[in-house]
């Protein structure tokens, strides 16, 4: 299946008495890279959780070319790839076991094809035979990559992947996100505005687990003017969505 | 590389469980002569009595009983690992995107789990053996005691599994099931059978369930109780993993 359909119906989210996900709706189709941004608390790793199936609602559905995320799990699963924002390292495995476990867990038949092609996408050669706590962050970002689209994914989800990259690692992580876009949805969360104004096609602000904006970026928007909007909506909460 | 070989890796290159083995190897090692020294010294005194204690009631089943209470630190060691470590390395992203039953991720770190675990009562297994053979004595009611010790091994590694599940902190992990087992421990004590009757509570104990393997009769309900007890927690562990993820953490 080439196209894709990503719905998210009434997502709500409570937390005791606290809410974190409010009545989030969404409707995006095609391969683009959405990207939410949001101040720390808004909901954006919560909303990225539910996506990843790693969290369930307690109301609404997540929907991925109409399997849904709970009740067609195993089908969802197979369609998405998730990079947590603390990448996941079994510290006395080495990267290439490790990117066998990933594999075997995801159901990967051709398990060495997949992990040579992996390795070239994501530069994890020279770190190959070596345990993944000694890895540098940057490798462990890598790696953290490299198990979300080893599954070759229709729907990437990325929580702040750039977290403590230095300039040349976030150029790199760019070009590598940028060339998945050919194949791939990418929904990523950051707070870095001039990268989410550099890499999307769409933007989505959120604060207080409310969707604030849905900004399409083919529409001739400039970087000012993503600031000013976003200084706008989450300073006075803006319009619901 | 599935989960089982991942977890076997994962504890064999790792420091803590051969401390723990070299310990538990010396401390049944030590027991295991002990035995056989006290033994020998009370043979003189055996020579007159009918009802004398023989070498398997006398050396192995010490031994054996000492297994018993040596398993109390392997196994919250053991289990109390493997899923409350997953919390520090976000481990359980990888059980949210495996592809296959929960059951069948609980069923196979169990697997891998009790597979070590046996690595610890291997050098005492192995010293019983030849004593058996050696001594020509019958292996029938050794057998028993030591299916009585994997199934006392298969119970303990089941329950500190979901209470490792239950909890994000390693260490507070292993103290947990710690805490849990030496409680049920203390539970099997019989001070009060005499003058109160039958202690129910001590019902619960795995180990006065495994006290029953030590004796000619066939323990038909403590072999159900560690049985079920086993599944039932495993499939507790299952359904924790289920919940988790209604639970934002």
């Amino acid at each position: 299946m080439n196209s894709i359909q990503l719905k998210v119906d009434s997502l709500n989210y409570n937390f005791g008495h606290q809410t974190v996900l409010n009545n989030i709706s969404l409707d995006l189709n095609g391969f683009q890279i959405v990207t939410l941004l949001g101040p720390n608390g808004a909901g954006k790793s919560t909303l990225i959780k539910a996506l990843a199936a790693n969290l369930y609602c307690q109301s609404g559905h997540v929907n991925l070319n109409n399997f849904d995320s709970e009740i067609d799990r195993t089908d969802y699963l197979k369609l998405i790839g998730y990079m947590p924002e603390i990448p996941m390292v079994i510290k006395e495995l080495t990267v290439r076991e490790q990117l066998e476990l990933v594999a075997n867990c995801k159901n990967i038949t051709d398990v060495n094809q997949s992990i040579e092609r992996i390795i070239e996408v994501c530069q994890l050669q020279s770190v190959l035979l070596k345990r993944t706590k000694n890895l540098s962050l940057g490798f462990k970002q890598r790696l953290n990559l490299a198990q979300a689209i080893i599954n070759k994914p229709k729907l990437l989800i990325m929580d702040e992947p750039l977290n403590g990259l230095d300039p040349h690692l976030i150029i790199k992580f760019r070009n590598i996100i940028k060339a998945l876009k050919n194949s791939t949805m990418i929904v990523l969360s950051t707070h870095y505005l001039a990268e989410a104004q550099n890499v999307s096609d769409r933007i989505l602000i959120m604060q207080n687990g409310r969707l604030l904006d849905n900004i399409n970026l083919h529409n001739n928007i400039q970087n000012k003017d993503i600031e000013e909007i976003y200084m706008q909506q989450t300073s006075n909460e803006g319009n619901l969505l | 590389m599935n989960i089982y070989q991942a977890e076997i890796k994962y504890y064999l290159r790792s420091p803590l469980i051969w401390v723990v083995v070299a310990l538990t190897s010396f401390i049944s090692a030590w027991s295991f002569l002990l035995a056989i020294d006290i033994f020998t010294t009370m043979q003189v005194k055996f020579a007159g009595m009918t009802d004398a204690p023989t070498i398997v009631q006398g050396i192995i089943f010490p031994v054996i009983s000492a297994h018993s209470k040596l398993l109390l630190l392997i196994a919250p060691i053991i289990a109390g690992l493997s899923f409350a470590r997953l919390s520090s390395n976000n481990g359980w992203t990888l059980i949210n995107a495996n592809l296959s039953s929960e059951f069948s991720y609980v069923q196979q770190k169990y697997t891998a789990i009790f597979s070590l675990s046996l690595i610890f009562l291997i050098p005492s297994l192995v010293g019983i053996i030849l004593l058996v053979f050696m001594a020509k004595i019958s292996i029938y009611q050794i057998s028993f005691a030591l299916l009585g010790l994997l199934l006392l091994m298969m119970w303990m590694l089941s329950l500190c599994m979901y209470i490792s599940s239950l909890i994000n902190n390693s260490g507070f992990a292993i103290l947990m099931c710690l805490v849990i087992l030496l409680v049920l421990w203390v539970l099997s004590f019989s001070g009060i059978d005499v003058t109160w009757g039958k202690n129910w509570i001590q019902v619960f104990s795995p180990q006065y369930h495994f006290q029953k393997f030590l004796t000619p009769y066939v323990p038909y309900s403590s072999f159900l109780y560690f049985i079920a007890g086993t599944v039932f927690s495993l499939w507790a562990t299952k359904i924790r993993l289920i919940h988790k993820r209604y639970v934002l953490s």
